[in-house]
């Protein structure tokens, strides 16, 4: 088994839910986080990401430097992490399915997919284990 | 690649994400928890309090930062005078595989 934990933009989750769906695994744990990623030093990316967010006045410094530091990565932003456990069959299915709808072509910022090992799993109405009880 | 959970006083976070920054590793996910210890939570007179804001840093690492990410989280979230109880706690699990959104390439 497998567990899915992928955190993505917030307007997302959506999109997400209704992908998960439509491959057959409904079930998913979802809560709010802030969170950075790479520091984004392509000047070219983030000049049009810039343009396309908000029209930034060269001379107000302060926005300015605001507006890059969100969008390069420094500061922290807000984000969904959606968590999904999965049989090992079914992993690749998920992660292809999250990175189809959370893909932009912003270039950055569209969030990142862990997939980690899962040990047991549980259901507390039947007791059962491992694949049953996901 | 590793999976670092750090749970960390909420005071700390802010020093921590700089430090972390400083030392190269930029990406994390912060989320703010609650949660109780091996004290149990915090006793005042009768009342217990056993559900204890924390901050919950979330990482992803090559194996070889291990030691560096570790040695930062440990050096900054410590209280003074050499730690107390409430400092928080890390776990480290094994990521089989990471993939970018942007790019829908595997690898961190």
């Amino acid at each position: 088994m497998k567990e899915i934990i992928a955190a993505i933009r917030i307007e997302k989750i959506g999109p997400t839910k209704k992908a998960l769906l439509e491959i057959g695994i409904p079930g998913f744990t979802a809560f709010k986080a802030v969170g950075r990623g790479k520091r984004v030093t392509d000047e070219t990316l983030l000049a049009k990401r810039k343009m396309s967010i908000a029209k930034v006045d060269p001379a107000d410094n302060k926005s300015e430097l605001l507006m890059t530091e969100f969008i390069n990565g420094a500061r922290t932003f807000p984000c969904r992490v959606v968590i999904v456990l999965v049989s090992d069959a079914d992993a690749d299915k998920v992660v292809q399915a999250i990175i189809k709808v959370n893909r932009t072509n912003y270039g950055i910022g569209d969030g990142k997919i862990f997939v980690m090992p899962l040990e047991e799993s549980i259901r507390i109405r039947t007791e059962e284990t491992g694949v049953a009880a996901l | 690649m590793l999976m670092i959970k750090a749970f960390v006083r909420p005071e700390k976070k802010e020093l921590l994400l700089e430090e972390l920054s400083k030392a190269g590793f930029h990406s994390v996910t912060v989320v703010d928890v609650v949660g109780r210890g091996k004290q149990q939570g915090i006793k005042f007179g009768e009342r217990i309090y056993d559900e204890i804001p924390k901050c919950m840093l979330m990482l992803g690492v090559e194996d070889t930062a291990r030691e560096a990410v570790v040695g930062i989280i440990i050096k900054y979230a410590k209280s003074d005078n050499g730690g107390a109880f409430g400092d928080g706690k890390i776990f480290i699990s094994r990521l089989e595989q990471v993939y970018t959104v942007s790019s829908g390439k595997p690898g961190l």
